[in-house]
């Protein structure tokens, strides 16, 4: 179930009503909460419900065992088991062809030729999500920080809990299933917050993300017929559409999580305010980014072994989060870039003693981002090249308009999305709590505005950018 | 909990207040527009429908293709860009009953055996959804219609706000001069991207299955029906493609139409024989010469077989 969609409109406020119908009996909450997910989660296909009992009923198994286990090759045993587990159901179902191309691909270099490999797999939405989730589960039990569950209904909760089911935020055990466990109440401040974010989410996405989407699609779709401005035209516009797009799905899954009484961490923190690569990691997929950090660059050593395995520490966990988007070079590429960026910033900050490049560095983070963006969003490498080759061939003539209307509706819309940012941004609120600061009369106001600005401009919609990984 | 349904309340009342403001502003503007693809043809074609003697319909090839100034003195182009069978139909079911027009339908083939064809098109029409009942009828029919609708009738101006107020602003042609009719004066650019095109070779796969959608059938026969009580001629035609494939299509068609009784003419193929690059803006659109050349050649046609 897309949360743009009717179906949606009409499940929120349905289990909404049920759930605090339910009076604050914990149990039979989690049940409604459990079903819903796996209802939310079988709209799309019922069949690879499956994958999330398995993924659910290995993790919940393997947390106690390790718990329980007096030794620690037995922890590591169970532990292993978890990561095999999980990670192989995504090297399966996101990563198999993409390993038998690229593995036919180098024979093929070397003389020899390889029957196809390829199998006809289709990629399971939010697998990428919900085992990142499940994982810091097991992880954070073997590392004794948390403490395992004995209620499955809380944790099979846990991980398919539909707000963050497909998309995320990737919610760590430590933060969410101690709420599943706890009695809830209702608060008026979070139902205003609730409201707000996700009618702003629904604003980002089908409004902005979703007109932008238009123009960029039509110039990626034949990147080699348009010049320069075009190109680069195309580009920043994709900069904003994967941004709204993302941080709009994130608002709806925290806003609708808040009406059920759960408080998600901050996904997004205006990230194009960054003035540094590395702030721009601090800002951005703030979930995944940290996830990251906690679980593979720090595993790896982090920086406590010396700077050039810090390096190598950096660039590994880039690329791999890059592959964790999606089977393709371009996205190996994209991780690489940021990789390269982080290194090469950890080197300047700590050379000439600074933190960060000053106002100068917002426009250096955005340029590298762009660039970036090409790979992320290009068809293949040399598509994606031959877009920078003819960026960068300066060749700035008028740019493809298209249809002017839904440029013009484009553009207005993210210059209103902007200034919306900008204001909460100076404003120093987080967005995850404008709403519930509003007066009862204000907060209606704004909220009705914005339904009639995405009645008047929405877009048809498009699947959520972050749902193919 | 009651303060929240309050707020609910709230939001849904003042929304639903601000929505019929918007609506009616938007009425009223919109009504002045006569400039402009989206509302200001189909305002003029609204307008003007109940006096015209030849009208043609279809997509962008229709509105580019047909200089329906040769066919008629009194005629208009209702051809649209993204439009199709769902589209022309409906406006051809609001032509006045009795009074003797001529229909010429633009079709191409691949709309006709498209089998996942759903009359998408037939949205171009949604801002006169709340405003007359046999586009209502037709949106509802396939159901096309945002249930929102009901309750938020802005939604029939989605998208179009900006454009509206543009043309009332800054109207892009003077309407009293206009016949709907849009020849494409080719620019450098567009020939040399039409010329790159033409280095990629595309893989094209027809399709072995050949039959109409049930939707575009039934759009076709109703039509004809339509035509034949209401006392108007109906001419279907498929104007030039720079290189037409997939042939069993044409053919097909052909077949069908000749079943229904309905006259048909294929031009697909019509510069095949003497093509030249600056006929073209693209492989499915005429430039304005080559417009003129197929233009001509209709009413050559037209005035042979008696059409007008």
């Amino acid at each position: 179930m897309l949360f743009n969609s009717i179906e949606y409109l009409i499940f929120l406020p349905l289990v909404f009503i049920i759930y605090w119908a339910l009076n604050g009996d914990l149990k039979k909450q989690n049940i409604l909460l459990l079903l819903s997910s796996y209802v939310f989660y079988a709209w799309w296909d019922w069949r690879f419900l499956s994958l999330i009992v398995y993924s659910s009923l290995i993790d919940y198994i393997a947390g106690q065992r390790i718990e329980q286990a007096k030794n620690q090759k037995v922890r590591k045993r169970w532990l292993l088991l978890s990561l095999i587990s999980n990670l192989g159901l995504l090297a399966i179902f996101k990563y198999y062809n993409f390993f038998a191309d690229s593995f036919a691909g180098a024979m093929s270099t070397l003389g020899w030729q390889v029957d196809d490999l390829t199998l006809n797999i289709i990629l399971p939405v939010g697998i990428s999500f919900y085992t990142f989730q499940t994982l810091s589960y097991t992880l954070d039990i073997y590392r004794k920080d948390f403490k395992a569950t004995k209620d499955w209904v809380s944790f099979f909760t846990y991980v398919s809990f539909f707000p963050q089911l497909v998309a995320g935020p990737i919610e760590r055990a430590s933060n969410l299933l101690p709420q599943v466990e706890s009695k809830r109440s209702f608060s008026q401040k979070w139902f205003n917050d609730g409201v707000f974010q996700i009618s702003i989410g629904l604003f980002r996405k089908i409004v902005i993300a979703d007109n932008l989407a238009i123009y960029v699609d039509s110039v990626y779709a034949n990147p080699e017929i348009h010049n320069s401005s075009t190109l680069l035209l195309a580009t920043v516009f994709y900069a904003f559409q994967i941004y709204f797009d993302f941080s709009g799905y994130s608002d709806i899954a925290i806003g609708s999580a808040k009406l059920l009484g759960f408080k998600f961490n901050q996904n997004f923190n205006f990230p194009y305010f960054s003035k540094s690569i590395t702030e721009f990691w601090r800002r951005w997929h703030i979930s995944l980014s940290s996830w990251l950090k906690d679980y593979l660059y720090i595993s790896l050593g982090g920086n406590r072994k010396g700077i050039k395995i810090t390096y190598r520490n950096l660039m590994l966990t880039m690329l791999l989060g890059g592959l964790w988007h999606g089977s393709s070079w371009n996205f190996v590429i994209w991780g690489a870039i940021h990789g390269i960026a982080l290194s090469s910033e950890k080197y300047i900050f700590s050379w000439k003693k600074i933190n960060s490049f000053g106002f100068l560095g917002t426009i250096y983070t955005f340029l590298i981002v762009l660039l970036s963006w090409v790979f992320f969003r290009a068809q293949d490498f040399g598509t994606a090249t031959a877009i920078i080759k003819e960026i960068f061939s300066f060749n700035f003539i008028a740019p493809y308009v298209g249809n002017l209307n839904t440029l013009v509706t484009g553009l207005m819309m993210l210059i209103l999305g902007l200034l919306f940012d900008v204001y909460v941004f100076r404003k120093k609120t987080p967005l995850e709590e404008v709403g519930g600061n509003m007066s009862f009369y204000k907060l209606g106001v704004s909220v009705s505005i914005i339904i009639i600005l995405t009645i008047l401009f929405y877009s048809t919609s498009n699947n959520f950018i972050y749902f193919q990984f | 909990m009651k303060k929240a349904l309050k707020l609910v309340v709230l939001i849904l009342v003042l929304s639903f207040i601000v929505d019929k403001v918007v609506y009616y502003s938007l009425n009223k503007l919109s009504d002045k527009v006569l400039s402009g693809q989206a509302i200001g043809k189909l305002n003029q074609y609204l307008f003007q429908k109940d006096d015209l003697n030849v009208i043609a319909y279809g997509t962008s090839r229709a509105n580019h293709h047909i200089d329906v100034s040769l066919l008629d003195t009194s005629s208009f182009n209702m051809g649209m860009d993204g439009s199709s069978l769902a589209y022309s139909s409906t406006l051809i079911k609001l032509l006045p009953k009795n009074k003797k027009q001529t229909v010429i339908w633009h079709i191409d083939p691949k709309k006709v055996f498209d089998s996942n064809y759903d009359g998408e098109d037939i949205k171009g029409l949604v801002s006169k959804y709340h405003r007359n009942d046999i586009i209502q009828s037709e949106i509802n029919k396939v159901k096309q219609n945002n249930p929102l609708q009901l309750f938020y009738w802005s939604i029939d101006y989605n998208g179009k706000a900006f454009g509206i107020l543009k043309n009332l602003i800054r109207p892009n042609y003077d309407f009293k001069t206009y016949n709907g009719y849009d020849p494409i004066n080719v620019s450098q650019t567009q020939k040399e991207i039409f010329e790159s095109t033409l280095e990629k070779k595309d893989a094209v796969e027809c399709p072995e299955d050949i039959n109409a959608s049930f939707l575009a059938k039934e759009y076709i026969k109703s039509v004809k029906l339509f035509c034949e009580q209401n006392n108007k001629t109906l001419v279907m035609l498929t104007s030039p493609t720079y290189n037409p494939i997939c042939k069993e299509q044409y053919l097909k068609l052909e077949q069908m139409l000749k079943k229904l009784n309905i006259n048909y003419y294929n031009y697909s193929e019509f510069f095949i024989s003497n093509n030249s690059l600056n006929y073209w803006k693209d492989k499915t659109h005429l430039s304005t010469k080559g417009a003129s050349l197929f233009s001509e050649a209709l009413k050559t046609l037209f005035t042979e077989k008696g059409i007008i």
